[in-house]
Protein backbone atom coordinates (compact mmCIF):
# COMPACT_ATOMS: atom_id res chain seq x y z
CA UNK A 1 0.00 0.00 0.00
CA UNK A 2 1.71 3.37 -0.92
CA UNK A 3 1.87 6.58 0.91
CA UNK A 4 -2.03 7.49 0.96
CA UNK A 5 -3.85 10.85 1.98
CA UNK A 6 -4.59 9.66 5.77
CA UNK A 7 -1.21 8.81 6.41
CA UNK A 8 -0.95 12.87 6.71
CA UNK A 9 -2.55 12.35 10.16
CA UNK A 10 -0.93 9.30 11.05
CA UNK A 11 0.42 8.13 14.09
CA UNK A 12 4.60 7.79 14.19
CA UNK A 13 3.93 4.25 15.07
CA UNK A 14 1.56 3.97 12.58
CA UNK A 15 3.77 5.34 10.10
CA UNK A 16 7.07 3.23 11.11
CA UNK A 17 5.24 -0.11 11.23
CA UNK A 18 3.84 1.49 7.46
CA UNK A 19 7.56 1.94 6.61
CA UNK A 20 8.96 -1.84 8.43
CA UNK A 21 6.32 -3.72 6.47
CA UNK A 22 7.11 -2.73 3.02
CA UNK A 23 3.93 -0.64 2.42
CA UNK A 24 6.48 2.50 1.46
CA UNK A 25 9.73 3.73 2.05
CA UNK A 26 11.16 6.87 3.78
CA UNK A 27 11.95 8.25 0.72
CA UNK A 28 8.21 7.95 -0.58
CA UNK A 29 6.86 9.16 2.58
CA UNK A 30 9.16 11.73 2.66
CA UNK A 31 8.37 13.07 -1.13
CA UNK A 32 4.50 12.90 0.18
CA UNK A 33 5.55 15.23 3.34
CA UNK A 34 7.99 17.56 1.19
CA UNK A 35 4.12 17.70 -1.40
CA UNK A 36 2.41 18.71 1.50
CA UNK A 37 4.69 21.24 2.82
CA UNK A 38 5.19 22.92 -0.38
CA UNK A 39 1.98 23.05 -1.44
CA UNK A 40 -0.15 23.93 1.90
CA UNK A 41 2.45 25.49 3.77
CA UNK A 42 1.56 28.80 2.33
CA UNK A 43 -1.77 28.60 3.30
CA UNK A 44 -1.09 28.69 7.42
CA UNK A 45 2.14 30.65 6.73
CA UNK A 46 3.79 27.19 8.68
CA UNK A 47 6.85 27.02 6.89
CA UNK A 48 10.27 28.77 7.15
CA UNK A 49 12.04 26.77 4.85
CA UNK A 50 11.68 23.24 3.06
CA UNK A 51 14.90 21.33 3.58
CA UNK A 52 14.14 19.29 0.67
CA UNK A 53 17.46 18.45 -0.53
CA UNK A 54 18.52 17.61 2.97
CA UNK A 55 15.25 15.49 3.69
CA UNK A 56 15.95 13.43 0.23
CA UNK A 57 19.43 12.54 1.45
CA UNK A 58 18.44 11.56 5.03
CA UNK A 59 15.65 9.49 3.74
CA UNK A 60 17.58 7.49 0.91
CA UNK A 61 19.91 7.05 4.22
CA UNK A 62 16.96 5.17 6.30
CA UNK A 63 16.00 3.54 3.28
CA UNK A 64 19.35 1.65 2.65
CA UNK A 65 20.31 0.95 6.56
CA UNK A 66 16.59 -0.39 7.15
CA UNK A 67 16.55 -2.65 4.22
CA UNK A 68 20.65 -3.87 5.09
CA UNK A 69 18.75 -4.30 8.88
CA UNK A 70 19.86 -1.51 11.06
CA UNK A 71 17.15 -0.08 12.61
CA UNK A 72 17.92 3.05 15.15
CA UNK A 73 14.42 2.74 16.08
CA UNK A 74 10.76 3.98 15.93
CA UNK A 75 11.76 7.26 14.28
CA UNK A 76 13.87 5.68 12.19
CA UNK A 77 12.82 7.42 8.73
CA UNK A 78 10.13 9.61 9.72
CA UNK A 79 10.07 12.82 8.60
CA UNK A 80 9.52 15.81 10.88
CA UNK A 81 9.99 19.27 11.51
CA UNK A 82 11.77 21.91 13.44
CA UNK A 83 10.64 25.81 15.00
CA UNK A 84 13.20 27.66 12.51
CA UNK A 85 15.24 28.67 15.98
CA UNK A 86 16.62 25.42 16.43
CA UNK A 87 20.10 26.04 14.34
CA UNK A 88 20.90 23.59 11.26
CA UNK A 89 24.00 23.36 9.02
CA UNK A 90 23.98 24.99 6.06
CA UNK A 91 20.05 26.34 6.37
CA UNK A 92 19.21 29.21 7.20
CA UNK A 93 17.67 29.87 10.50
CA UNK A 94 15.50 32.69 11.34
CA UNK A 95 14.24 33.37 14.68
CA UNK A 96 11.44 34.20 12.78
CA UNK A 97 12.88 37.62 12.25
CA UNK A 98 12.86 39.30 9.31
CA UNK A 99 16.10 40.86 9.29
CA UNK A 100 17.47 37.06 9.71
CA UNK A 101 15.85 35.77 7.01
CA UNK A 102 18.81 34.56 5.40
CA UNK A 103 21.21 34.28 7.89
CA UNK A 104 22.92 30.60 8.72
CA UNK A 105 24.25 29.50 11.83
CA UNK A 106 27.08 26.59 11.01
CA UNK A 107 26.02 24.26 13.45
CA UNK A 108 23.33 21.68 13.83
CA UNK A 109 21.08 22.32 17.44
CA UNK A 110 21.69 19.02 19.75
CA UNK A 111 18.15 18.22 19.55
CA UNK A 112 18.62 17.97 15.54
CA UNK A 113 21.77 15.97 15.82
CA UNK A 114 19.69 13.61 18.22
CA UNK A 115 16.51 13.15 15.76
CA UNK A 116 19.03 12.44 12.90
CA UNK A 117 21.19 10.07 15.13
CA UNK A 118 17.07 8.68 15.56
CA UNK A 119 17.14 8.31 11.74
CA UNK A 120 14.38 11.09 11.89
CA UNK A 121 14.28 13.10 8.59
CA UNK A 122 14.31 17.03 8.52
CA UNK A 123 11.96 18.05 6.08
CA UNK A 124 11.21 21.58 7.30
CA UNK A 125 12.40 24.62 8.81
CA UNK A 126 8.76 26.05 10.22
CA UNK A 127 7.51 29.61 11.31
CA UNK A 128 7.58 31.03 14.93
CA UNK A 129 7.04 34.57 16.18
CA UNK A 130 9.80 36.72 15.44
CA UNK A 131 12.36 36.26 18.36
CA UNK A 132 10.08 33.65 20.02
CA UNK A 133 7.36 36.15 20.91
CA UNK A 134 10.11 37.82 23.85
CA UNK A 135 9.92 41.24 22.66
CA UNK A 136 6.40 41.61 23.59
CA UNK A 137 3.79 40.92 20.21
CA UNK A 138 0.30 41.30 21.25
CA UNK A 139 -1.36 40.27 18.00
CA UNK A 140 -1.23 37.68 15.15
CA UNK A 141 1.11 39.62 12.58
CA UNK A 142 4.45 39.09 14.02
CA UNK A 143 6.56 36.95 12.23
CA UNK A 144 8.77 37.76 8.75
CA UNK A 145 6.65 34.40 7.31
CA UNK A 146 3.14 36.27 8.24
CA UNK A 147 0.69 35.80 11.11
CA UNK A 148 0.17 32.02 12.02
CA UNK A 149 -3.34 30.75 10.33
CA UNK A 150 -5.23 28.27 12.06
CA UNK A 151 -5.73 25.19 10.16
CA UNK A 152 -9.05 24.73 11.39
CA UNK A 153 -9.66 28.31 10.41
CA UNK A 154 -7.25 30.43 8.31
CA UNK A 155 -9.22 33.53 10.35
CA UNK A 156 -7.65 32.58 13.19
CA UNK A 157 -4.46 32.32 14.84
CA UNK A 158 -2.32 29.41 15.18
CA UNK A 159 -0.77 30.16 18.45
CA UNK A 160 2.41 31.24 19.02
CA UNK A 161 5.65 31.67 19.44
CA UNK A 162 5.40 27.65 18.36
CA UNK A 163 2.98 28.35 15.44
CA UNK A 164 4.73 26.76 12.16
CA UNK A 165 4.78 23.23 14.39
CA UNK A 166 1.47 23.45 15.81
CA UNK A 167 0.12 24.77 12.61
CA UNK A 168 1.87 22.23 10.56
CA UNK A 169 1.93 19.40 12.66
CA UNK A 170 -2.59 19.95 12.63
CA UNK A 171 -2.52 20.19 8.59
CA UNK A 172 -0.67 17.11 8.34
CA UNK A 173 2.61 18.77 6.72
CA UNK A 174 4.64 17.01 8.99
CA UNK A 175 3.91 14.01 11.56
CA UNK A 176 5.76 15.94 14.09
CA UNK A 177 7.30 19.03 15.35
CA UNK A 178 9.79 19.97 17.85
CA UNK A 179 8.98 23.63 19.09
CA UNK A 180 10.09 25.56 22.43
CA UNK A 181 8.49 27.21 25.60
CA UNK A 182 9.33 29.85 26.99
CA UNK A 183 6.13 30.58 28.99
CA UNK A 184 3.20 29.24 26.92
CA UNK A 185 4.96 28.65 23.71
CA UNK A 186 3.87 24.94 23.35
CA UNK A 187 1.34 24.77 25.07
CA UNK A 188 -0.70 27.45 23.64
CA UNK A 189 -0.58 26.34 19.67
CA UNK A 190 -1.25 23.03 20.57
CA UNK A 191 -4.16 23.88 22.09
CA UNK A 192 -5.12 26.16 19.46
CA UNK A 193 -4.66 23.80 16.79
CA UNK A 194 -6.02 20.91 18.29
CA UNK A 195 -2.72 18.69 18.82
CA UNK A 196 -0.76 16.60 21.79
CA UNK A 197 1.90 19.17 22.73
CA UNK A 198 4.95 18.39 26.11
CA UNK A 199 6.70 21.20 27.25
CA UNK A 200 9.46 18.87 29.29
CA UNK A 201 11.05 19.95 32.89
CA UNK A 202 13.30 22.75 32.28
CA UNK A 203 16.84 20.97 31.72
CA UNK A 204 15.34 17.86 29.98
CA UNK A 205 16.21 18.50 26.34
CA UNK A 206 19.48 20.10 25.79
CA UNK A 207 19.31 23.69 24.42
CA UNK A 208 22.34 23.88 22.93
CA UNK A 209 21.76 25.27 19.57
CA UNK A 210 18.35 27.05 20.04
CA UNK A 211 17.98 30.64 20.13
CA UNK A 212 18.34 31.77 23.90
CA UNK A 213 15.29 34.22 24.58
CA UNK A 214 15.48 33.24 28.68
CA UNK A 215 18.68 31.19 29.29
CA UNK A 216 16.90 29.90 32.68
CA UNK A 217 13.72 29.32 31.35
CA UNK A 218 13.42 27.86 27.77
CA UNK A 219 12.50 24.44 27.39
CA UNK A 220 12.63 22.42 23.93
CA UNK A 221 9.57 19.97 23.11
CA UNK A 222 7.66 17.49 21.16
CA UNK A 223 4.19 18.78 19.02
CA UNK A 224 2.61 15.59 17.55
CA UNK A 225 -0.98 14.00 17.14
CA UNK A 226 -0.54 11.56 20.65
CA UNK A 227 0.78 11.39 23.79
CA UNK A 228 2.41 8.25 22.77
CA UNK A 229 4.29 10.00 20.19
CA UNK A 230 5.30 12.51 22.18
CA UNK A 231 6.56 10.07 24.74
CA UNK A 232 8.88 8.23 21.70
CA UNK A 233 10.85 11.84 21.04
CA UNK A 234 10.91 13.20 23.96
CA UNK A 235 12.96 9.84 24.61
CA UNK A 236 15.12 10.47 21.47
CA UNK A 237 16.38 14.01 22.41
CA UNK A 238 16.00 13.68 26.01
CA UNK A 239 19.65 13.43 28.16
CA UNK A 240 22.68 15.61 29.35
CA UNK A 241 25.01 17.01 26.52
CA UNK A 242 28.00 18.42 27.43
CA UNK A 243 27.31 21.93 24.97
CA UNK A 244 24.21 22.40 27.47
CA UNK A 245 25.29 22.46 31.22
CA UNK A 246 22.16 22.47 32.37
CA UNK A 247 20.43 19.93 31.34
CA UNK A 248 20.41 16.42 32.69
CA UNK A 249 21.86 13.18 32.69
CA UNK A 250 18.29 11.53 34.47
CA UNK A 251 17.19 8.63 31.49
CA UNK A 252 13.66 8.75 30.26
CA UNK A 253 12.05 5.84 28.58
CA UNK A 254 8.74 5.85 27.07
CA UNK A 255 7.01 2.63 26.38
CA UNK A 256 2.83 2.68 26.34
CA UNK A 257 1.94 1.42 29.51
CA UNK A 258 -0.58 -1.17 29.46
CA UNK A 259 -1.67 -0.58 33.33
CA UNK A 260 -0.94 1.70 36.32
CA UNK A 261 -0.02 0.83 39.35
CA UNK A 262 -1.93 2.71 41.30
CA UNK A 263 -4.93 4.67 40.08
CA UNK A 264 -3.38 8.21 38.91
CA UNK A 265 -4.03 10.66 41.58
CA UNK A 266 -5.21 14.22 39.82
CA UNK A 267 -6.32 17.49 41.05
CA UNK A 268 -8.48 20.19 39.54
CA UNK A 269 -6.80 23.28 40.39
CA UNK A 270 -9.73 25.97 42.39
CA UNK A 271 -11.41 27.73 39.83
CA UNK A 272 -9.35 27.32 37.28
CA UNK A 273 -12.55 26.66 34.67
CA UNK A 274 -14.61 29.83 36.12
CA UNK A 275 -13.00 32.13 33.43
CA UNK A 276 -12.96 30.42 30.54
CA UNK A 277 -15.44 30.14 27.72
CA UNK A 278 -18.37 28.54 28.28
CA UNK A 279 -17.34 25.06 25.68
CA UNK A 280 -14.15 25.33 27.03
CA UNK A 281 -15.96 24.93 30.52
CA UNK A 282 -18.27 22.28 29.06
CA UNK A 283 -15.47 20.42 27.61
CA UNK A 284 -13.32 20.25 30.49
CA UNK A 285 -16.10 18.71 32.87
CA UNK A 286 -16.50 15.99 30.25
CA UNK A 287 -12.44 15.09 29.96
CA UNK A 288 -13.00 14.89 34.09
CA UNK A 289 -15.92 12.34 34.02
CA UNK A 290 -13.58 10.59 31.37
CA UNK A 291 -10.86 10.79 33.80
CA UNK A 292 -12.74 9.48 36.51
CA UNK A 293 -13.03 6.28 34.84
CA UNK A 294 -9.16 5.68 35.61
CA UNK A 295 -8.27 8.56 37.57
CA UNK A 296 -8.96 9.30 41.15
CA UNK A 297 -9.57 13.26 41.36
CA UNK A 298 -9.62 15.59 44.08
CA UNK A 299 -9.03 19.98 44.13
CA UNK A 300 -6.04 21.86 44.72
CA UNK A 301 -5.56 25.42 45.27
CA UNK A 302 -3.03 27.10 43.98
CA UNK A 303 -0.47 29.04 46.71
CA UNK A 304 -0.70 32.77 46.42
CA UNK A 305 2.29 33.38 45.15
CA UNK A 306 3.52 36.06 42.16
CA UNK A 307 4.07 33.61 39.41
CA UNK A 308 3.24 36.00 36.52
CA UNK A 309 5.36 39.10 38.25
CA UNK A 310 8.29 36.31 38.54
CA UNK A 311 8.33 34.84 35.24
CA UNK A 312 7.46 37.91 33.47
CA UNK A 313 10.64 40.04 34.80
CA UNK A 314 13.06 36.63 34.19
CA UNK A 315 12.24 36.52 30.82
CA UNK A 316 12.66 40.38 30.15
CA UNK A 317 15.38 40.90 31.85
CA UNK A 318 17.58 37.87 29.93
CA UNK A 319 15.59 38.86 26.71
CA UNK A 320 17.18 42.10 27.79
CA UNK A 321 20.56 40.85 27.82
CA UNK A 322 20.37 38.64 24.67
CA UNK A 323 18.91 40.72 22.49
CA UNK A 324 20.23 44.69 23.40
CA UNK A 325 21.92 44.74 20.35
CA UNK A 326 18.64 44.70 18.06
CA UNK A 327 18.24 47.90 19.86
CA UNK A 328 21.74 49.34 19.38
CA UNK A 329 22.22 48.20 15.96
CA UNK A 330 18.85 49.36 14.53
CA UNK A 331 17.43 46.18 13.55
CA UNK A 332 15.16 46.22 16.15
CA UNK A 333 13.17 49.03 13.98
CA UNK A 334 12.52 46.16 11.65
CA UNK A 335 10.66 44.03 13.58
CA UNK A 336 7.06 43.29 12.25
CA UNK A 337 4.88 43.77 15.05
CA UNK A 338 5.00 47.50 15.84
CA UNK A 339 5.09 46.37 19.76
CA UNK A 340 7.83 44.35 19.68
CA UNK A 341 10.32 47.32 18.53
CA UNK A 342 9.03 48.76 21.61
CA UNK A 343 9.03 46.07 24.01
CA UNK A 344 12.71 45.64 23.56
CA UNK A 345 13.66 48.98 24.48
CA UNK A 346 11.63 49.19 27.60
CA UNK A 347 13.10 45.88 29.08
CA UNK A 348 16.53 47.74 28.81
CA UNK A 349 15.58 49.38 31.49
CA UNK A 350 14.47 47.23 34.09
CA UNK A 351 16.44 47.58 37.30
CA UNK A 352 18.80 44.42 38.49
CA UNK A 353 17.10 44.45 42.14
CA UNK A 354 13.86 43.38 40.12
CA UNK A 355 15.42 40.13 38.66
CA UNK A 356 17.44 39.42 41.80
CA UNK A 357 14.36 39.55 43.53
CA UNK A 358 12.69 37.28 41.43
CA UNK A 359 15.09 34.77 41.43
CA UNK A 360 14.62 34.96 45.16
CA UNK A 361 11.55 34.59 45.00
CA UNK A 362 11.29 31.39 42.04
CA UNK A 363 12.47 28.77 45.27
CA UNK A 364 9.65 29.53 47.35
CA UNK A 365 7.69 28.98 43.95
CA UNK A 366 9.28 25.87 43.19
CA UNK A 367 9.14 24.96 46.56
CA UNK A 368 4.55 25.46 46.97
CA UNK A 369 4.40 24.24 43.82
CA UNK A 370 6.28 20.80 44.44
CA UNK A 371 4.74 20.29 47.56
CA UNK A 372 1.07 20.08 45.52
CA UNK A 373 2.28 16.93 44.39
CA UNK A 374 2.88 15.55 47.99
CA UNK A 375 -0.50 13.80 47.32
CA UNK A 376 -1.35 13.92 43.45
CA UNK A 377 0.27 13.11 40.47
CA UNK A 378 -0.95 15.80 38.17
CA UNK A 379 -2.71 18.80 38.49
CA UNK A 380 -5.30 18.97 35.28
CA UNK A 381 -6.91 22.40 33.94
CA UNK A 382 -8.45 23.86 30.55
CA UNK A 383 -5.37 24.06 28.38
CA UNK A 384 -6.59 28.04 27.47
CA UNK A 385 -9.70 30.03 28.39
CA UNK A 386 -11.16 30.74 24.58
CA UNK A 387 -10.31 29.25 21.05
CA UNK A 388 -8.03 30.78 18.94
CA UNK A 389 -8.21 34.10 18.78
CA UNK A 390 -9.19 35.74 15.69
CA UNK A 391 -6.21 37.21 13.28
CA UNK A 392 -7.66 40.86 12.39
CA UNK A 393 -8.09 41.51 16.75
CA UNK A 394 -5.66 42.34 19.49
CA UNK A 395 -5.09 39.45 21.84
CA UNK A 396 -6.46 41.17 24.89
CA UNK A 397 -9.52 42.59 22.92
CA UNK A 398 -10.67 39.12 22.13
CA UNK A 399 -9.87 37.55 25.31
CA UNK A 400 -11.37 40.33 27.36
CA UNK A 401 -13.12 38.79 30.49
CA UNK A 402 -11.60 35.54 29.83
CA UNK A 403 -8.55 34.30 31.05
CA UNK A 404 -6.84 30.31 32.31
CA UNK A 405 -5.99 29.14 35.25
CA UNK A 406 -2.27 30.78 36.88
CA UNK A 407 -0.75 27.05 36.81
CA UNK A 408 0.67 28.16 33.15
CA UNK A 409 3.35 31.01 34.88
CA UNK A 410 3.60 29.12 38.20
CA UNK A 411 4.37 25.56 36.23
CA UNK A 412 7.00 27.93 33.81
CA UNK A 413 8.67 29.72 36.43
CA UNK A 414 8.87 26.28 38.29
CA UNK A 415 10.49 24.62 35.42
CA UNK A 416 8.28 21.58 35.60
CA UNK A 417 6.45 19.84 33.02
CA UNK A 418 2.76 20.04 31.22
CA UNK A 419 0.99 18.04 28.61
CA UNK A 420 -2.16 19.37 26.19
CA UNK A 421 -4.00 16.84 24.26
CA UNK A 422 -7.18 17.48 22.78
CA UNK A 423 -10.96 17.64 24.18
CA UNK A 424 -13.26 18.91 21.97
CA UNK A 425 -14.40 21.81 20.07
CA UNK A 426 -15.79 25.38 20.86
CA UNK A 427 -16.83 28.48 19.38
CA UNK A 428 -16.87 27.93 15.56
CA UNK A 429 -15.62 24.33 15.75
CA UNK A 430 -12.17 25.59 16.72
CA UNK A 431 -10.33 22.93 19.43
CA UNK A 432 -10.08 23.09 22.53
CA UNK A 433 -7.37 21.64 25.43
CA UNK A 434 -6.94 19.19 28.42
CA UNK A 435 -3.99 20.51 30.05
CA UNK A 436 -1.86 17.90 32.73
CA UNK A 437 0.75 19.26 34.95
CA UNK A 438 3.24 17.56 36.59
CA UNK A 439 6.24 17.02 38.99
CA UNK A 440 9.63 17.76 37.89
CA UNK A 441 10.70 14.95 35.70
CA UNK A 442 7.87 13.31 36.24
CA UNK A 443 6.92 13.55 32.39
CA UNK A 444 6.30 9.89 32.07
CA UNK A 445 3.13 9.78 34.49
CA UNK A 446 1.50 12.77 32.41
CA UNK A 447 2.16 10.97 29.24
CA UNK A 448 0.74 7.71 30.69
CA UNK A 449 -2.46 9.93 31.49
CA UNK A 450 -2.89 11.55 28.09
CA UNK A 451 -2.50 8.46 26.23
CA UNK A 452 -4.94 6.43 28.45
CA UNK A 453 -7.70 9.24 28.15
CA UNK A 454 -6.49 9.08 24.51
CA UNK A 455 -7.78 5.24 24.55
CA UNK A 456 -10.96 6.37 25.89
CA UNK A 457 -11.55 9.43 23.18
CA UNK A 458 -10.90 10.14 19.79
CA UNK A 459 -10.18 14.05 19.66
CA UNK A 460 -6.54 13.28 18.41
CA UNK A 461 -7.83 12.14 15.84
CA UNK A 462 -10.29 14.68 14.46
CA UNK A 463 -8.11 16.83 11.63
CA UNK A 464 -9.21 19.64 9.69
CA UNK A 465 -10.18 19.91 6.14
CA UNK A 466 -7.19 20.75 4.17
CA UNK B 1 6.12 32.88 24.76
CA UNK B 2 2.79 33.34 24.58
CA UNK B 3 1.33 37.05 25.84
CA UNK B 4 -0.27 36.95 28.99
CA UNK B 5 -3.30 39.33 29.95
CA UNK B 6 -2.03 41.84 30.80
CA UNK B 7 -4.75 44.94 31.57
CA UNK B 8 -2.34 46.76 33.57
CA UNK B 9 -1.39 48.98 30.82
CA UNK B 10 -3.19 52.43 30.84
CA UNK B 11 -2.02 54.31 27.34
CA UNK B 12 -0.87 58.04 27.51
CA UNK B 13 -3.45 59.85 25.24
CA UNK B 14 -1.24 62.13 22.88
CA UNK B 15 -2.13 65.13 24.82
CA UNK B 16 -0.54 63.97 28.26
CA UNK B 17 1.79 62.12 26.75
CA UNK B 18 3.38 65.41 25.04
CA UNK B 19 2.58 67.62 28.41
CA UNK B 20 5.02 64.95 30.16
CA UNK B 21 7.53 65.30 27.51
CA UNK B 22 7.36 68.99 27.90
CA UNK B 23 7.22 68.43 32.01
CA UNK B 24 10.52 66.40 30.99
CA UNK B 25 12.40 69.13 29.05
CA UNK B 26 11.17 71.53 31.77
CA UNK B 27 12.34 69.75 34.22
CA UNK B 28 15.51 69.27 32.51
CA UNK B 29 16.06 72.40 31.96
CA UNK B 30 15.56 73.89 35.47
CA UNK B 31 17.52 71.32 36.94
CA UNK B 32 20.55 72.28 34.55
CA UNK B 33 19.50 76.32 35.98
CA UNK B 34 19.52 75.01 39.75
CA UNK B 35 22.83 73.27 39.35
CA UNK B 36 24.46 76.40 37.71
CA UNK B 37 22.48 78.52 40.67
CA UNK B 38 24.17 76.00 43.23
CA UNK B 39 27.25 76.07 41.96
CA UNK B 40 27.64 80.04 42.20
CA UNK B 41 26.16 79.86 45.86
CA UNK B 42 28.77 77.27 46.67
CA UNK B 43 31.71 79.33 45.14
CA UNK B 44 30.39 82.66 46.84
CA UNK B 45 30.37 80.57 50.07
CA UNK B 46 33.45 79.36 49.46
CA UNK B 47 34.60 82.70 49.05
CA UNK B 48 33.30 84.02 52.36
CA UNK B 49 35.03 80.95 53.84
CA UNK B 50 38.30 82.24 53.37
CA UNK B 51 37.72 85.94 53.61
CA UNK B 52 35.74 85.70 56.98
CA UNK B 53 32.89 87.98 55.11
CA UNK B 54 29.31 87.34 54.86
CA UNK B 55 27.58 88.17 51.98
CA UNK B 56 24.23 88.92 51.93
CA UNK B 57 21.79 86.26 50.81
CA UNK B 58 20.33 86.83 47.07
CA UNK B 59 17.27 88.77 47.15
CA UNK B 60 15.61 86.92 44.26
CA UNK B 61 14.81 83.47 46.42
CA UNK B 62 14.80 80.25 43.67
CA UNK B 63 11.78 79.24 42.48
CA UNK B 64 10.24 76.06 43.60
CA UNK B 65 11.17 72.98 41.79
CA UNK B 66 8.50 71.85 39.12
CA UNK B 67 6.46 68.58 39.51
CA UNK B 68 9.34 66.07 38.51
CA UNK B 69 8.13 64.11 35.85
CA UNK B 70 7.07 60.45 36.17
CA UNK B 71 9.17 57.91 36.41
CA UNK B 72 8.17 56.32 32.53
CA UNK B 73 8.76 59.19 31.06
CA UNK B 74 12.76 59.64 32.87
CA UNK B 75 12.89 56.32 31.85
CA UNK B 76 12.16 57.31 28.19
CA UNK B 77 14.25 60.00 28.23
CA UNK B 78 16.85 57.67 28.72
CA UNK B 79 16.21 55.38 26.17
CA UNK B 80 16.22 58.36 24.07
CA UNK B 81 19.83 59.05 25.19
CA UNK B 82 21.69 55.90 25.41
CA UNK B 83 19.69 54.36 21.85
CA UNK B 84 19.09 57.09 19.87
CA UNK B 85 17.62 56.86 16.83
CA UNK B 86 15.21 58.59 14.61
CA UNK B 87 12.26 56.60 14.93
CA UNK B 88 12.30 57.36 18.95
CA UNK B 89 11.06 61.10 17.40
CA UNK B 90 7.71 59.52 16.82
CA UNK B 91 5.22 60.04 19.08
CA UNK B 92 3.47 56.56 18.05
CA UNK B 93 6.67 54.67 19.21
CA UNK B 94 7.56 57.35 21.92
CA UNK B 95 3.78 56.04 23.30
CA UNK B 96 4.32 52.33 22.24
CA UNK B 97 7.08 52.48 24.67
CA UNK B 98 5.72 54.59 27.41
CA UNK B 99 3.28 51.90 27.38
CA UNK B 100 5.69 48.96 28.23
CA UNK B 101 7.29 51.25 30.99
CA UNK B 102 3.95 51.37 32.84
CA UNK B 103 3.60 48.31 32.48
CA UNK B 104 7.32 47.25 33.94
CA UNK B 105 6.81 49.56 36.45
CA UNK B 106 3.73 48.25 37.60
CA UNK B 107 5.60 44.52 37.67
CA UNK B 108 8.33 46.06 39.84
CA UNK B 109 5.77 47.69 42.26
CA UNK B 110 4.27 44.09 43.22
CA UNK B 111 7.51 42.56 43.36
CA UNK B 112 8.60 44.30 45.30
CA UNK B 113 5.78 43.55 47.72
CA UNK B 114 6.82 40.40 47.98
CA UNK B 115 8.06 39.85 51.28
CA UNK B 116 11.76 38.30 50.98
CA UNK B 117 14.07 37.97 54.43
CA UNK B 118 17.57 38.66 53.93
CA UNK B 119 18.49 35.09 53.67
CA UNK B 120 16.29 34.57 50.72
CA UNK B 121 18.94 34.06 48.44
CA UNK B 122 18.01 33.81 44.37
CA UNK B 123 18.41 30.66 42.69
CA UNK B 124 20.83 30.99 40.62
CA UNK B 125 22.90 27.90 40.26
CA UNK B 126 26.61 28.32 40.32
CA UNK B 127 29.48 26.82 40.43
CA UNK B 128 33.69 27.03 40.55
CA UNK B 129 35.25 25.80 37.57
CA UNK B 130 37.86 24.02 36.46
CA UNK B 131 38.57 22.55 33.16
CA UNK B 132 38.98 19.15 32.62
CA UNK B 133 42.92 18.29 32.51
Amino acid sequence: MPVQDHHAFASIRTLAQGLRQGDFTSLQLTEFFLDRLERLGPNYNAVATVTDQLARQQAKDADTELAAGKDRGPLHGIPFGVKDLLATRGIPTSWGAAIMKDRVIDADATVVVRLRDAGAVLVAKLAMVEIAGGLGYKQANASFTGPGLNPWDTRRWAGGSSSGPGSAVSAGLVPFAIGSETWGSIMTPAGFCGITGLRPTYGRVSRHGAMALSWTMDKLGPMARTADDCGLVLESIAGFDDADPTSSDKIFQWKTPTRFEHKPRLAIVTDCDKHVQKDVRKNFRKSLKQLETFCQISEVELPDLPYEDVAGTLIACEMAAAFEGLVTSGDVWQMTAPEDRYGAHASLMIPAKDYINAMRIRPKIQAAIDRLFQDVDALVTPTLATVAYPNDQSFSEYRKGHHSSRIGGAANAAGIPGITVPNGFGEKHLPTGLQLVGQAWNEITLLAIAAKYQDLTDWHKKHPDV
Amino acid sequence: MTPIADDSNDPLNRRNFARSLAATAAATAATAATAATTATTLDTNADDADTGKKTPLPTNKPKPDPEPPPPAVLLLETVRQLYPHKQLDSKDVLQGIYSEFQSDLARSRRLSQFPLKNSDEPGFLFAAFQSPR
